[in-house]
């Protein structure tokens, strides 16, 4: 089949779930969405969800069987708009940083540092050598392999990335004094930290994942251009998590970066089958002229939605957005996704996108049958 | 007088963090935040008691462009990565001939509360352009400079001491049109009688030395980014020794700092100087940027 669609990780997760684990009540207005989607995905486990909600208090037990629940949610969800590959829009994690980091010895959190307006995250400092506590991913995915008969795709955020989001005092202190220059110090201090962690964190997690049935997954280096000097670490941290591991396939999904400072040095990236990018809102093809010019090869998932819009973008543009990539590289190699995660919209606008996706990518079939 | 300055925009305290997410939620009344956010620009000031001048931390401004998204002839538009960070600003579209009341940017400014040595931060003209989308596509840098210079006229009626202009996007730029851009400094720079600064963060000053010609009396140079080894210049302008590493919480070693303060000043003599940090401090958590203006304090003490 062409043009396979597929989820990028996070859906945002429901009030009724985000208040209930915080001990607040809920509204009606909550209850009234919650039942609006268990019509809609047809869920088989209503009772036993509203039973926990109607407890005035819960324990530790009903709040995970709540993420659960809400995972089982997302899936019945992705499955009703009729998404060919799922995961469960990360319904166990509250995001792809601190959660992990929060599994690494080594990692010290000083505070807050803003991503955006008023939205901040945690920051953390690595202060020693990284060390995987226990592998992060694997109860998650035991769980949701049960939920369905489609190909799950499971979301790893990955050793660059953490190394770029994280202070970095362990290495630093390291090559401080060895390097005249700071910028050379922190270079090497980089190199060394995303290599740990590739090591030491990303491909035990991997590997245990690939041991309990993981086919697809998806390497999250959002920040891999950030430090255009620093191209080379982001590809040898990666290398190193993946190389030589069989029976997977990988896929690479960054977002709102200069892709352009990626060539040529990613056509030496081991083990990664798949671009998962943003198109959507950059509104440009760039990249696959880049791909085309390199005779890079690789599957590109085609990010068509955009992610932090709430404009609902129309079966037939999206078919377009398909076409249109088909003029540059071969529609075998494309699968169609949104440009990154949906947490930063509601429901009823994630679900409505991904419906007209599902739509859009069904009439660039036609084009082709 | 500490020859120190901060630059541009702090990091918020937990409590102010935790008050502007109440406020997002309608939790907190806009009073409360507002008395929340008045003490953080009081508890910075305090910090910077005995500095060159005394900044307000820029806790109005969501990003370097936001309050220019607001004048007529640009549009806020989507959210795009901040340079080498993990903040991410709203890139403004410039639609067309920008239309303002310089006094719009008062609101963005807790001037009232700096009694003197008053220092604002703007964008630099060719970071504005570079930082956003431009379909005006006419003879955009130079009206951004003119904006800019009606602001800065304005600002200096309100009594600032020194107006900074960041320009973080120039260490993007490979092909580097100087002429062009101090063309454009020319044009903002013209009427302004108080100290102007441009400053440079993420920026290699070796490759930016053309910009000691620019129509300004201060420079700040990054040099986290920059080589002391590869740069060597001679100059009549104030530098700005940006030696504190606002990208990690590894609080500098003040020996090592005035070490290398003191080296660039046996090898660059400049006529003035003061220590700044590399970019803003508001990438790094509330304590470690406090603790970095104290090592500020620490080696300036001692110069």
């Amino acid at each position: 089949m062409l043009f396979p669609t597929q989820e990028i990780g996070s859906i945002a997760r429901p009030n009724w779930l985000i208040k209930k684990l915080r001990g607040a009540s809920l509204k009606n207005g909550d209850l009234d969405e919650l039942n609006h989607w268990i019509k809609f995905s047809s869920f088989e486990k209503p009772k036993e969800l509203k039973d926990i909600l109607k407890k005035e208090r819960i324990d530790e037990e009903d709040k995970n069987k709540l993420r659960d629940l809400s995972s089982l949610l997302v899936i019945r969800c992705f499955e009703k708009v009729g998404l060919d590959i799922v995961y469960d829009g990360e319904q166990h994690r509250t995001e792809m940083y601190q959660e992990p980091i929060s599994n690494i010895n080594g990692f010290k959190f000083y505070g807050e540092v803003r991503s955006f307006d008023n939205k901040y995250y945690k920051k953390a400092a690595c202060i020693e050598e990284p060390e995987l506590k226990n592998p992060y991913h694997i109860d998650e995915f035991n769980y949701i392999k049960e939920l369905t008969d489609k190909p799950i795709k499971v979301p790893l955020t990955g050793a660059y990335t953490f190394t770029n989001w994280s202070f970095n005092e362990y290495f630093l202190k390291k090559w401080i004094g060895k390097e005249r220059s700071r910028k050379k110090a922190i270079y090497k201090a980089d190199y060394d930290l995303a290599m740990s962690l590739a090591k030491n964190v990303i491909r035990p997690n991997i590997l245990a994942l690939k041991d309990i049935g993981a086919k697809l997954i998806q390497i999250d280096e959002p920040a891999a251009t950030t430090e255009p000097e620093e191209i080379d670490i982001f590809l040898d941290s990666y290398s190193e998590s993946t190389k030589g591991i069989n029976g997977c396939k990988f896929s690479l999904h960054i977002c709102y970066s200069d892709y352009s400072l990626l060539y040529p040095h990613i056509l030496k990236l081991e083990n990664c089958s798949q671009y998962t990018f943003e198109f959507a809102q950059s509104d440009s093809y760039d990249f696959l002229e880049l791909m085309r010019k390199y005779k890079d090869e690789r599957e590109v998932g085609l990010g068509v939605i955009d992610s932090h819009s709430d404009k609902i973008e129309s079966p037939e543009l999206i078919r377009d957005r398909i076409l249109n990539a088909t003029k540059i590289i071969e529609p075998e190699r494309i699968y169609v996704n949104p440009d990154c995660g949906l947490r930063t919209r509601s429901w009823r606008v994630a679900f409505k996108k991904l419906e007209n996706m599902v739509k859009g990518t069904s009439l660039a079939r036609k084009t082709f049958s | 007088m500490l020859k120190c300055q901060l630059t541009g925009t702090f990091a918020r305290s937990p409590e102010l963090i935790k008050a502007t997410r109440d406020y997002d939620r309608g939790r907190l009344k806009e009073n409360d935040l507002e008395r929340i956010r008045e003490g953080d620009v009081k508890n910075l000031m305090n910090f910077q008691e005995d500095f060159q001048y005394i900044i307000d931390g820029g806790f109005l401004w969501q990003d370097l462009l936001r309050p220019f998204t607001f004048m007529k002839g640009i549009e806020s538009g989507p959210l795009t990565r901040f340079f080498r960070t993990n903040t991410f600003y709203r890139k403004p579209i410039i639609k067309g001939n920008i239309e303002l009341k310089s006094e719009f940017i008062d609101k963005f400014y807790y001037l009232d509360l700096i009694p003197e040595r008053r220092k604002v931060n703007l964008p630099g003209p060719v970071s504005f352009v570079g930082l956003s989308e431009d379909r005006y596509c006419k003879d955009t840098l130079f009206m951004i400079a003119r904006t800019l210079s009606r602001i800065s006229k304005h600002l200096e009626e309100e009594n600032i001491s020194c107006i900074q202009f960041s320009e973080p996007y120039i260490s993007l730029i490979k092909e580097r049109d100087f002429n062009h851009w101090k063309k454009a400094y020319e044009i903002l720079t013209e009427n302004i009688k108080v100290e102007t600064l441009i400053h440079l963060p993420w920026g290699d000053f070796s490759n930016l030395l053309k910009i000691l010609e620019f129509p300004v009396t201060s420079i700040g140079i990054d040099f986290i980014a920059t080589s002391l080894d590869k740069v060597d210049f001679k100059t009549d302008r104030r530098i700005g020794i940006g030696c504190i590493d606002a990208q990690n919480s590894l609080v500098e070693d003040v020996e090592d700092l005035k070490e290398f303060v003191k080296n660039v000043l046996d090898k660059l003599s400049p006529e003035e100087f003061f220590i700044c940090p590399n970019c803003d401090l508001e990438f790094l958590p509330y304590p470690i940027a406090i603790k970095k203006i104290e090592a500020m304090r620490e080696i300036s003490d001692t110069l």
